[in-house]
């Protein structure tokens, strides 16, 4: 792993206090590359944060342009980008945090012909589309690729958040086999909500990259802003789930 | 018995409340278990609750169903005891 430089251990130098972080954990993150599908309202605090701890690389895929209704929540884009890509302001926004930060824009959002490709890039998945067969679609192929997914959800005051360890922990699909009739493409969206999910899931993601701590595999974290409940439920593999189960003939 | 259920996303949008607790005099209720009791309380209250929680009048298994932080099965049945917590998690994907 490449060492860091003067200039790194400077800025990184109150985060490498944290027990079992240090230098060698701050090299991980250097070294580590992190794809963000969207960097809407979740993956812009996602994408800030790994960029602000000193992940080396982040490849943002994210379709379409700044239109009013992004900015109450979707912290990297700008009123003046109006208009404009947003992975293109996505990626400016977290050089101007991080400039030796590497940044690959996709203006694509996931799909079946470019999610192979995506996830071979990278050493783990954050997932915080919006649509279930997207997130489905990243389930499945991190677990082909057996590449780690933090799967970061939110509705309204509400937000979910597990971390999926392909062929060890409960998959997407154990719990959600197809997409819910019941979810709606546009649904209430509070920035901070949404935000804070994103945060949670950098720190998964951090921890994944490190190997401090203990992620949120085979639990499914759920909170309650309304009045701050939450609950941490121990989930299962489903041995008839379709991607990680007996049927799919997974191993 | 007295079992407490607790409703997240848009399950707690749906119902109108963030928990609720319910009783039978039977403890422990045999005919009370995580399954009849969601069933049960997603017909009584009908309307937007019962679309979340059913498909063709048997629970989703897209629901996750957790007993004091345990998931269980929306297929099988769980028997509750007094004091359980049941919660009520629907799938959720923002992400926007």
């Amino acid at each position: 792993m490449m060492d860091l430089t003067p200039e790194e251990r400077d800025t990184y130098e109150w985060q490498m206090w944290v027990p079992g972080l240090g230098e060698e954990g701050q090299k991980k993150l250097k070294a580590a590359t992190v794809l963000i599908t969207r960097v809407g309202g979740v993956g812009s605090l996602a994408a800030y944060e790994l960029a602000a701890a000193g992940v080396g690389r982040l490849i943002l895929a994210h379709a379409g342009n700044i239109k009013p209704s992004d900015l109450n929540r979707q912290l990297l884009m700008t009123h003046d980008a109006m208009g404009t890509s947003r992975v293109e302001c996505a990626s400016q926004r977290l050089h101007e945090l991080n400039p030796r930060l590497e940044v690959v824009a996709v203006p694509e959002n996931v799909n079946a012909s470019n999610v192979a490709s995506l996830v071979s890039s990278v050493d783990l998945v954050v997932c915080c589309v919006p649509l279930f067969e997207e997130r489905l679609l990243l389930n499945a192929e991190c677990f082909r690729q057996g590449k780690p997914m933090v799967d970061c959800a939110m509705y309204e005051l509400t937000g979910q958040i597990t971390t999926i360890l392909p062929g060890r922990s409960a998959c997407l699909a154990c719990r959600v086999s197809s997409p819910p009739a019941t979810w709606k493409r546009e649904f209430p969206v509070l920035g901070a909500v949404a935000g804070m999910v994103g945060c949670m899931g950098a720190m998964e993601a951090i921890k994944l990259i490190t190997g401090i701590g203990e992620v949120l595999a085979d639990r499914l974290l759920t909170i309650d802003t309304r009045d701050m409940r939450l609950r941490t439920v121990q989930v299962s593999k489903r041995i008839d789930c379709g991607v990680c189960g007996r049927a799919s003939g997974a191993p | 018995m007295r079992v407490t259920v607790e409703y997240f996303g848009p399950a707690r949008e749906a119902a109108g409340i963030g928990s609720e607790t319910h009783s039978s005099p039977h403890t422990p209720c045999a005919d009370m278990n995580v399954q009849s009791l969601i069933k049960h309380i997603a017909l009584e209250r009908g309307g937007r609750l019962a679309t979340l929680l059913l498909i063709d009048g048997e629970l989703s298994r897209s629901l996750v169903l957790a007993v004091n932080d345990r998931q269980v099965s929306a297929e099988e049945q769980t028997e509750l005891r007094d004091g359980d917590v049941v919660t009520i998690i629907p799938p959720v994907s923002g992400g926007a």
